[in-house]
């Protein structure tokens, strides 16, 4: 985990270094760690959408905005603003090749167990407690929501909305309670 | 090790179950809204978010407590989906940093609730500017005025146009607001009321 912790934070301190004078050295080893780290977790960030966000970033904004005094293939085009695309376009990639393999390699009960290790015990303690009852959470909103939906009637929408959200809220408070009073020591 | 580290006292529970709530409501709600596609799915997002969170700190009055149930209820996002969602995960932890900060100001009562919920709502319209700064860097605040500033060009009209229609967007924002904070503050009110009696009923067939 740990690995993955540290490669995450510097995928993340290199794009933070970035600028446009670094990028031919900082670009390479940023890909290259990447890569030799996670292939097939950096391969889902290029979606076709991000792609062609970047696209648009990099080769359209700059014959847009700015100050157009180059030409390429006779187009005008602004150098500035097409320098700080370029870093923009890199930087995001690396921040989100980052987040990619610090989710990919890092479980929920990883983090839980990191959260006891450096000693954030109370919040750890609550993260714990969350996990252990959010399946019956889960089932518990999901009955009440079906039951929603099928005695909902009429044109106040809005007001059986919120009863059932009370309904909700009140099935879940009791819920804690039983969790609360069926702990060991409790109720002696 | 102390008591409370062993056993979990109600309070303890409390902020678990708003937080995982606020989680899995993240999770099917958000992935819902963004599905289809509908208009300020953040804000309202956000706008449940400020009920259940605000609830939770009416059951447990306590500091840090919805600092807590953010913090939970960002790492059920982040962990939720395969892609990447570094957008959500900061927006939980900062609306939940925003609500702490508020109500530990303000403290419990209505206009604290009003306040603090339509804050959150109008931060969402912030957010994608706040967390595009993080990811591609300052420079895009650069290249978005530059582009408001052609778009009006293109249009005929002076930036202050462009800036009446954000207050426009930003009064829906804040009536959306408001409802959320209204619903927050009578909510733990009707649940208070609703679980004495369904306890009292216990007890009577108890």
């Amino acid at each position: 985990m740990k690995r993955y912790v540290f490669i995450s934070l510097g995928l993340v301190a290199l794009a933070l270094g970035m600028s446009y004078r670094n990028l031919v050295i900082l670009v390479p080893l940023t890909f290259a760690l990447a890569l030799l780290t996670d292939l097939v977790a950096i391969r889902r960030i290029f979606r076709w959408k991000f792609v062609a966000f970047l696209a648009v970033l990099v080769f359209g904004i700059p014959l847009f905005i700015g100050q157009r005094n180059a030409l390429f293939l006779g187009v005008p085009y602004s150098p500035e603003i097409f320098r700080m695309s370029v870093v923009m376009a890199f930087r995001s990639m690396a921040i989100l090749m980052a987040i990619k393999i610090f989710t990919a390699h890092i479980s929920v009960e990883q983090m839980a167990a990191a959260l006891q290790r450096v000693r954030l015990k109370q919040f750890s303690h609550v993260f714990t407690i969350s996990m252990h009852l959010l399946p019956e959470i889960r089932r518990i909103t999901l009955n009440t929501f079906r039951e929603y939906r099928t005695s909902v009637q009429g044109w106040n929408i809005f007001s059986q909305t919120f009863d059932w959200t009370v309904k909700l809220i009140v099935r879940l408070l009791y819920f804690a309670e039983q969790y609360d009073a069926n702990q060991p020591g409790k109720g002696e | 090790m102390k008591h409370s580290e062993a056993h979990p006292t109600r309070d303890t529970v409390l902020i678990g179950v708003f937080g995982a709530l606020w989680g899995l409501m993240e999770v099917t709600l958000g992935v819902t809204l963004k599905g289809l596609r509908i208009p300020m799915g953040g804000a309202l997002l956000t706008a449940v978010s400020a009920i259940i969170f605000l609830t939770g700190r009416y059951f447990v009055p306590r500091r840090g407590s919805i600092l807590m149930m953010g913090a939970v209820a960002a790492i059920l996002k982040i962990f939720s989906i395969g892609t990447v969602i570094a957008g959500p995960f900061l927006a939980i932890l900062i609306e939940a940093a925003m609500g702490e900060l508020l109500i530990s100001l303000l403290g419990i009562h209505r206009l604290s609730y009003l306040l603090t919920s339509v804050i959150l709502v109008l931060y969402t319209i912030v957010h994608p500017f706040f967390s595009q700064g993080l990811i591609f860097g300052v420079g895009i605040y650069k290249i978005y005025l530059e582009t408001f500033t052609r778009f009006a060009e293109i249009l005929g009209i002076g930036l202050h146009h462009l800036l009446w229609v954000a207050l426009g967007y930003a009064g829906v924002h804040v009536l959306l607001g408001v409802l959320a904070g209204w619903i927050a503050f009578s909510l733990p009110r009707r649940v208070e009321a609703e679980h004495r009696q369904m306890q009292s009923q216990r007890e009577g067939i108890g």
